[in-house]
């Protein structure tokens, strides 16, 4: 059995939480609860005939107050970006946390998700903005937490990734 | 091997090569001297590798290999690909992985026979631990089941919920150690891990990231360095004991308080892991098969350790009867409420599911039931038929309790039994009591009979619609009535045949019959037993058989049938009148008669005085069976009386001869004739008189006579019979004397028929002066005197 530790990494209440849950279990609740610390979750996926037990770290949303610590990141396989695409800000935040796992663990897989893709009405980050990231390399899905939208997809893809790297 | 078969093809291909290019060799020397000098310099220095390089430049241009050719390089070439990289496994992943399974679909057993030496003992390992453990926690139970301190735990077992084999665990151990993660210090994730439990093998990785994300956390958050980690957690009864080291982490959760040596075996532990899985430690990136095999390193981990019960203490009999009296106090009393609860369960179960009635009470004690108090009949007879639900209970006793209804059941059974008397239908409704049937009016009343059950009297209706019972009793008894047997017979009804006993006459027989025949089923009788007796005919007989002038012949029953035969003198009137007193049946009387003289005295007369007439000085004699004519009457008349005499039916054997003349005697006169009969007593001092039979008859004879004249001529006269006793004067014996022999004499005479008022016996005084005067006459006798009637 494969194992990959993969971490959620952005800013506060983006969805990081309602991605997994959507991912391991299925469900949404539209009610919000703050990680505080850590919550750990796993999933066992098959990618390409490998049984790939999906070891999913659920970090707390970074803001001024507190700081994802690097040593959460330590270890891991790949991680998932997540900004919230009616929140610009959030985006700032991934690219904090962006840079502090590139410095804690180097170059891994990871997948910018913007998510709450079912308000994208009201949404405020740009396509330009995103595109930007994209020529840079970076592979960016829009997602939606709520409605499941490109969710199984995106962590699959990662999981895809990091076999490929492995 | 193979490089050596390698080496040789290299230098094969050298040899080859350099023979193929030595021609090429000889243009080559032409170059100018400096250049040559040159060229010279690399022939001598490189031309070995030149050669080579030329021919595998010549083997890479024409590559043709063949089936040896490839068996020799083919290893190699395995062996160079899969140390540069991996790509020559994934390629060869997809084919192998197919092989593999069409290899196992063709030979299963060839699998089992690879893998049963590799699975084989950690199959058993993994069953030998696991009895293991259930075999010490089963032990441990046992041991503190039944154990004072057992008790105690049970109770609190019973308060905290915890199952009994826990506290027991809790209360028995020093320390257990219940699991042993290997986790990657890095990534948290699980690379190895041994478990007394497989409900916590589940949840092993999410254990192992959580732990690591915490003592992260608490690292972090309490700033210090690397080496500054979490190394103990307490959780509820458990601890976590975590060991770090260089590229992994030993975690191992326990209960108690394990020694200090425990620490130090976890370290062994870990460097040995460090030791024996270095590479895949180092290497490791998510795939944990290198490092299952560590879990043999950690399973020795799994270690318990137990207190030493105190159970040597030793059985003294002061201990055992300390133990052995409250234990003896508790079971009885245990026992006690046990059958008290049990009897209380059993009574109020009983009472709802028999729907006890508020007169009935219900007790249960130790398997019995026992019903008390009154109830109805009808709730008896459901309750006993509901018994066989209750297997349990052993035995019903019914004794006690009291059936309201026994009195009018048993009244309701008499009347059943009751000769006479069909109970067709009987109850209770809101009115009380009721029962409708039939009843033969020769029954006996069966409201007599409610009579004497005075417990049911009140409020009984009965209603019985009158019927005839065909039991031979009853038929007996209508019979009976209607036929009224004569005393001495008997009837009786049977096997539906009148069965006659006794003596009965034949009419009474006859109504018998013709009842039987009406009235019974098989319309006949039984006359077995039977005298039928025939008093009517009897008693025309005997009124025949007196009548004088009949003679009877013959007299006799055949089949009911009255035949008679007889003679009858024409001078007697057709007895057949007589038929009409004595019922006799006409019907069946055949009569026969036949004519005959009777010679009897008074028809022979009656025929004489019809046939001549007598003068008066002629007297007619009749004895022995002859006329004796006696008197005088002239020759004429004699003449005359042969010749009518002879000539007349009827008549007997007659004597004239003795009939004289006129006036040549005389007969005396019915008053000399009976004077001249004395009968004289042969004793003088006996009360009994000598008479003679003759003597007798002579004096009934002339009273007779007497009497046909006195009557004939209507005059009242009277025989005096005189007794004559001899007495001495003053004695009144003569008298006595007298007046006894007359009566005696008297008493002759009524037998013989003379009437009494015609008699009468007296005595006659005897004194001397009559001795004297009528000396004719014995002093002793009896003498009869024609008087007048006083008239």
């Amino acid at each position: 059995m494969i194992q990959k530790k993969i971490c959620m990494l952005g800013s506060y209440a983006v969805g990081k939480t309602s991605l997994v849950r959507q991912f391991v279990t299925s469900k949404f609740s539209d009610q919000y609860l703050t990680t505080v610390g850590v919550k750990i979750d796993r999933k066992a996926v098959n990618i390409n005939g490998h049984d790939v037990r999906m070891m999913l770290w659920d970090l707390h949303g970074e803001d001024g107050y507190q700081q994802v610590h690097a040593s959460y990141l330590r270890g891991m396989a790949g991680y998932l970006l997540v900004a919230d695409g009616t929140r610009p800000e959030s985006m700032e935040t991934v690219h904090k946390l962006h840079q502090r796992a590139v410095e804690t663990v180097g170059s891994v897989p990871f997948i910018l998700l913007v998510n709450k893709l079912d308000l994208v009405d009201e949404w405020a980050i740009s396509d330009a903005s995103l595109d930007e990231l994209k020529s840079d390399g970076w592979n960016v899905q829009t997602t939606s937490a709520k409605t499941g939208e490109r969710v199984n997809e995106s962590f699959a893809e990662l999981a895809r990734q990091m076999l490929a790297v492995s | 091997m193979h490089d050596v078969v390698f080496g040789q093809y290299l230098e094969a291909s050298c040899m080859s090569s350099a023979s193929n290019d030595r021609p090429a060799s000889t243009p080559r020397r032409a170059v100018p001297r400096g250049a040559e000098a040159m060229q010279e310099l690399r022939r001598l220095l490189v031309q070995p590798e030149q050669h080579r390089l030329d021919d595998l430049e010549e083997q890479v241009e024409h590559i043709s290999v063949d089936a040896e050719k490839l068996s020799q390089i083919l290893p190699e070439a395995v062996r160079r690909g899969s140390q540069r990289d991996h790509h020559l496994a994934k390629a060869l992943a997809p084919t192998l992985t197919d092989a593999f399974q069409d290899s196992i679909r063709r030979n299963p057993q060839g699998l089992v026979d690879v893998i049963a030496p590799i699975m084989g003992p950690a199959i058993r390992r993994s069953i030998r631990q696991a009895i293991s453990s259930m075999v010490e926690s089963l032990n441990q139970t046992l041991e503190h089941s039944f154990s004072w301190k057992g008790l105690q735990w049970r109770m609190e077992a019973m308060r905290t919920g915890k199952p009994f084999a826990e506290v027991v665990l809790l209360h028995t151990l020093i320390y257990r150690i219940e699991q042993v993660l290997l986790i990657h210090r890095d990534s948290g994730l699980l690379l190895a891990q041994a478990s007394t439990s497989a409900d916590r093998e589940k949840d092993a990785d999410l254990v192992s990231g959580m732990l690591t994300a915490i003592r992260d956390f608490v690292r972090d958050s309490f700033g210090g360095n690397s080496a500054d980690m979490l190394d103990a957690m307490q959780v509820g009864d458990r601890t976590v004991w975590v060991e770090d080291g260089p590229e992994a982490v030993l975690a191992v959760a326990f209960r108690g308080y394990p020694p200090q040596e425990l620490r130090e075996r976890l370290i062994e532990t870990l460097e040995q892991i460090h030791v024996d899985y270095r590479e895949p430690l180092a290497s490791f990136a998510g795939d944990d098969t290198a490092m299952q095999p560590a879990e043999e390193l950690l399973e020795p981990l799994l270690v318990a350790e137990y207190r030493a019960t105190n159970r040597r203490k030793g059985l003294s009999v002061g201990r055992i009867i300390g133990w052995a009296i409250p234990l003896l106090l508790i079971g009885a009393i245990g026992w006690w409420l046990f059958q008290l609860v049990q009897d209380r369960y059993w009574t109020r179960r009983l009472s709802t599911a028999l729907d006890l009635p508020p007169s009935v009470q219900l007790s249960y004690d130790h398997g019995t039931v026992t019903i008390t108090g009154e109830a109805r009949h009808e709730w008896l007879e459901r309750v006993s038929e509901r018994t066989s639900r209750f297997p349990q209970i052993q035995h019903w006793d019914w004794a006690q309790v009291k059936d309201r209804d026994s009195d009018w059941l048993q009244f309701l059974k008499q009347l059943r039994d009751e000769p006479g008397v069909v109970v067709t239908e009987s109850g209770r409704d809101s009115a009380g009591y009721f029962v409708r049937g039939l009843r033969d009016p020769l029954a006996r009343d069966p409201e007599k009979l409610l009579a004497n059950q005075t417990a049911v009297q009140d409020g009984v209706r009965m209603e019985f619609a009158p019927y005839e019972c065909p039991d031979d009793a009853f038929e007996t008894w209508r019979a009976t009535a209607a036929l009224q047997p004569p005393h001495g017979a008997e009837i009786r009804v049977a096997e539906g045949k009148l069965l006659l006993v006794g003596t009965a006459p034949i009419e009474f027989v006859s109504r018998a019959r013709t009842l039987a025949e009406l009235t019974l089923p098989q319309r006949s009788t039984d006359e077995t037993q039977l005298t039928i007796t025939y008093p009517a005919w009897q008693q025309w007989l005997d009124v025949v058989r007196e009548l004088a002038g009949v003679e009877i012949v013959s007299a006799e029953i055949r089949d009911d049938e009255y035949f008679f035969e007889g003679k009858r003198d024409p001078l007697v009137h057709d007895p057949h009148q007589l038929l009409d007193g004595p019922a006799v049946d006409r019907s069946k009387l055949h009569l026969q008669w036949q004519s005959y003289y009777c010679l009897d005295e008074s028809f022979v007369r009656q025929r004489l005085d019809a046939a001549i007439k007598l003068p008066s000085t002629v007297w007619v004699d009749y004895q022995g069976g002859k006329l004796t004519f006696t008197g005088a009457a002239s020759h004429g008349w004699t003449k005359y009386a042969q010749e009518k005499l002879s000539n007349t039916s009827g008549l007997p054997a007659f004597d004239l001869s003795q009939v004289r003349e006129p006036e040549s005697v005389r007969k005396p006169s019915l008053r000399e004739q009976l004077s001249a009969i004395v009968i004289e007593a042969g004793r003088e001092d006996t009360y009994v008189l000598s008479a003679s039979k003759q003597q007798l008859d002579d004096a009934a004879q002339v009273i007779r006579q007497i009497i046909a004249v006195a009557e004939r001529n209507r005059v009242q006269v009277r025989i005096e019979v005189r007794g004559r006793g001899v007495a001495s004067p003053g004695d009144a014996t003569g008298e006595l004397l007298g007046t006894n022999w007359a009566e005696q004499v008297t008493g002759h005479l009524i037998d013989r028929g003379i009437p009494t008022r015609w008699l009468r016996p007296i005595a006659e005084r005897s004194t001397a002066e009559q001795r004297t005067t009528s000396s004719q006459t014995p002093p002793r006798s009896v003498t009869f005197h024609i008087v007048n009637d006083g008239h």
